[in-house]
């Protein structure tokens, strides 16, 4: 980050240095960004144009050497102190006036350390605010679907209408459906009506219509009757899908009819079919709602799936992810770490529906902010179920993660698994199966070995698979379970075969396995593979050069003569005049890109431009690096050149795809806006023909 | 980049220029052109001789000079390319836009019928 970014960000830490600095030394501070261009400045420097700095001031700090990076450059009375974020150059810092070196220098670093530290508890919020959000959005919009009329105050209404016409004093209905039974009343409200299960079994024997106008028969008929009842009409209605109801009327003062009976038996059927229709409506109802939730559950856990897979030389990922019918609890996710190591976490939650879904989001997130802080995977374990362990207990759900660090330097993993997430090790030289053992209980439940986690030995035609329970526990049609052994089969014969060969023979051999059974969880797998030696014996390719230069036109050439520097030097290079040629058009197309930061990304208001360059095998590669303005290169259009009235501009990214063999461009990455241009040697490609010198234009790649 | 001017007659100057042609020099080559075309200048031949390296920022520059001599019934002539400038030339089709000579004579006598 630059020094500009992080003031832009945090404009109050600058304000309370300037504060401080004045008050101890009495003299005045200003903040220039890498190009030297003024940012902020207290005192009579608090503003861009204010004069007193001296006028040959960008040659000046351009000659100013820092070779030490924290080193004090002075002129006079005035002190500069470069400041460095993570290593590249981010800006200066300019004491004018009497201030002593060591103080300014720390200012420097204290100043950087303050806005670190403030960025890293942001982005902790940022992911925790975006997690709460979402569940936010589910529980809103099931609370609105939730708030349409129910069954109940349905029934209610009907049956106060019903008692009303027949001027019963107390009615009474009772609902079976699904093994339950619902009661509602009206008149009355105060009884205690009796144990309703057993009244009700007597009551279904008075089908269809009972009447009793004096207490005795009442109550012989039915016992538990509260003793203030005396006369009482009883209807039963059968309903759709084996649902009964019974419909009693009370406490008539002049007592019951036989009229009344007629007319209650024959609305029956009215009654019945209005029944039902509530019934069903609230029923469609639920079903919408639920429906909602698993698509909302859904799309959040899709929105979470890692985008891409990670790219590591020699190393090769596949993952298939098929979540279950409605949703499923499996999670997976690749987190870049700082020492070019690489996270990959594979877990499920035990609970399915909108709660495990849920679930699923929050682990997530904690794991990733516990990988950010550098803790070990056991720790990361450790401090997840640390986190969780009350909210599961309560929830009665089990959580079981895997979390792995892959250092692709070393081949090695080191893994801690919450519960055993299934898991195989090939060992391509002993041609034997491991199993990756779970290291702690799942989580939820007591707190995990500090020693818990283990580290495997990757070889060259290694790979390792993680699989969700979904795949080990899959049934067939006759109740036969997948297992790890016949996922090790499955592998075996393949074992030489891609990542990308072994997650489809996995998922053939499951389908062949299960033939027609339903399918009811999610399938999730993620293989990482170690290519055979013929990829490995190549060293990773290292860049040579590296750079952090201000963003500005007088970078151009610097950048040029680091880029000829390095093609002139590759070892494969061809002889001159083809050489030449080569280099010319990979100096022509990075003085594109950087001239296009420096006038577009940073609209000429300075900045940094990093870049590397790392010869490969058979050509070159160049990485460049902004903290500008993003673009969309697709929107570019190639210029269309119209004989005699060609445009002034707007060549530029043209001729770099013509040029390139590859060309990559990725917004906001870790290390900022990332352009990646490759060009392969003349002569490592003989099918390709090199652009001949009195030729036409080369084909278009 | 520096620039320089020959003077042919009242109407014809070469101008030489010498370094890389990119974004940095390319708004003081296009100043060179204006100020030609304010001193009478209608035929300019560009020498390239000197020039190593052009992007497209450079070619820019160029065709805002031709646009500039083209607005008062002039032309410019481009002279001397160095190989790599004229693979950049046949990259873009510029060759078919710039009238191009071995060197900057032929550009002048070009001039005369």
């Amino acid at each position: 980050m630059t020094l500009k970014a992080m003031l832009r960000q945090q404009p109050e830490v600058f304000d309370r240095l300037a504060r401080h600095w004045h008050r101890v030394t009495g003299a005045e501070i200003v903040a220039l960004d890498a190009a030297g261009e003024w940012i902020a400045g207290s005192g009579p420097y608090s503003s861009a144009d204010s004069g007193g700095l001296p006028d040959d001031w960008h040659e000046w700090l351009a000659q100013a050497s820092f070779d030490q990076g924290t080193a004090i450059f002075e002129q006079g009375s005035i002190r500069v102190a470069p400041v460095r974020f993570q290593d590249v150059p981010a800006g200066y810092l300019v004491a004018v006036g009497e201030a002593p070196p060591d103080l300014l220098r720390w200012s420097a670093e204290s100043l950087v350390a303050t806005v670190a530290a403030q960025q890293s508890l942001q982005d902790v919020s940022d992911e925790l605010t975006r997690v709460k959000s979402q569940l936010e959005m589910v529980s809103g919009l099931t609370r609105q679907l939730g708030s349409t009329p129910d069954l109940v105050s349905v029934l209610r209404a009907m049956l106060a209408e019903i008692r009303q016409f027949f001027g019963a004093g107390e009615a009474l209905m009772i609902l079976e459906q699904d093994g339950d039974l619902t009661h509602i009343s009206a008149g009355g409200e105060d009884r205690r009506w009796p144990p309703w299960r057993q009244a009700y079994g007597r009551l279904q024997t008075a089908r269809p219509l009972a009447l009793h106008n004096d207490p005795a028969s009442l109550h012989e008929f039915w016992p538990e009757a509260p003793a203030d009842l005396t006369n009482m009409l009883v209807l039963c209605l059968p309903l759709a899908d084996s649902a009964q109801a019974a419909l009693v009327l009370a406490n008539k003062e002049a007592g019951f009819k036989a009229e009344d009976g007629d007319l209650l038996g024959a609305a029956s059927g009215q009654l019945a079919a209005i029944l039902d229709a509530a019934r069903s409506t609230q029923q469609m109802l639920r079903q919408a709602r639920l429906q909602r939730e698993y698509e909302i559950a859904a799309e959040i856990q899709t929105s979470l799936l890692p985008r891409g897979f990670p790219e590591i030389p020699g190393v090769e990922f596949a993952v298939a992810a098929l979540p279950a019918p409605e949703v499923g609890g499996d999670f997976f996710d690749f987190i870049p770490l700082a020492d070019d190591s690489l996270a990959i976490v594979l877990g499920g939650v035990e609970a399915r529906g909108v709660p495990a879904a849920v679930m699923t989001v929050l682990v997530r997130a904690i794991v990733r902010m516990e990988t950010s802080y550098g803790h070990s995977p056991q720790r990361v374990v450790a401090r997840a179920n640390q986190i969780l362990v009350h909210d599961l207990q309560h929830a009665e759900a089990s959580v079981t993660a895997l979390v792995a660090y892959f250092d692709p330097n070393e081949l090695s993993l080191t893994y801690a698994s919450a519960g055993r997430v299934p898991g195989l090790w090939w060992r391509a030289e002993k041609a034997t199966f491991e199993l990756l053992q779970a290291t702690a209980p799942a989580l939820g439940g007591p707190a995990s070995d500090p020693e818990g986690e283990r580290t495997l030995q990757l070889e060259p035609g290694d790979f390792v698979i993680l699989v969700s329970d979904g795949i080990t526990q899959a049934k067939s049609p006759d109740q036969q379970v997948f297992g790890a052994e016949r996922l090790g089969r499955a592998l075996l014969s393949r074992a030489g075969g891609t990542a990308g060969d072994l997650v489809q023979s996995v998922l053939s051999e499951l389908r062949a396995f299960r033939r027609d059974a339903p399918w009811a969880d999610d399938l999730t797998m993620v293989v990482l593979r170690i290519k055979p030696s013929v990829a490995l014996q190549e060293p990773r390719p290292e860049p040579v050069e590296e750079f952090a230069l201000p963003a500005n036109l007088h970078s151009l050439e610097s950048i040029s003569q680091r880029v000829t520097r390095v093609c002139r030097s590759l070892p494969d290079l061809p002889p001159a005049p083809i050489s030449e040629d080569f280099v010319y058009l990979i100096e022509l197309a990075v003085s594109e890109i950087c001239t296009n930061l420096i006038e577009h990304a940073y609209q000429m208001a300075g900045g940094e431009i990093r870049g590397s360059l790392t010869p490969l095998e058979n050509g070159i590669q160049i990485d460049l690096y902004d903290d500008g303005e993003s673009f969309d290169p697709a929107a570019v259009p190639d210029p269309t050149l119209a004989q005699g009235s060609p445009n002034e501009g707007g060549y530029g990214l043209h001729i770099v795809r013509q040029i390139m063999d590859k060309v990559e461009y990725q917004a906001h990455t870790p290390k900022g806006n990332h352009w990646r241009l490759i060009k392969y040697l003349p002569s490592a490609d003989p099918a390709r023909k090199e652009l001949k010198r009195h030729g036409d234009k080369p084909t278009d790649r | 980049m520096e620039i320089s001017q020959r003077i042919v007659d009242e109407k014809t100057c070469v101008i030489s220029l010498n370094g890389t042609l990119n974004a940095r020099s390319a708004d003081r080559v296009k100043e060179a052109f204006r100020e030609a075309v304010g001193k009478g200048m209608r035929r300019v031949v560009l020498d390239l001789g000197q020039v190593p390296f052009i992007d497209s920022s450079g070619l820019a520059a160029l065709v805002s000079g031709l646009k500039t001599l083209n607005e008062k019934g002039g032309s410019l002539k481009l002279a001397s390319l160095q190989s790599q400038a004229d693979l950049l030339f046949k990259l873009t089709m510029f060759d078919k836009v710039f009238e191009i000579y071995p060197d900057a004579d032929q550009a002048i006598q070009s001039y005369t019928p």
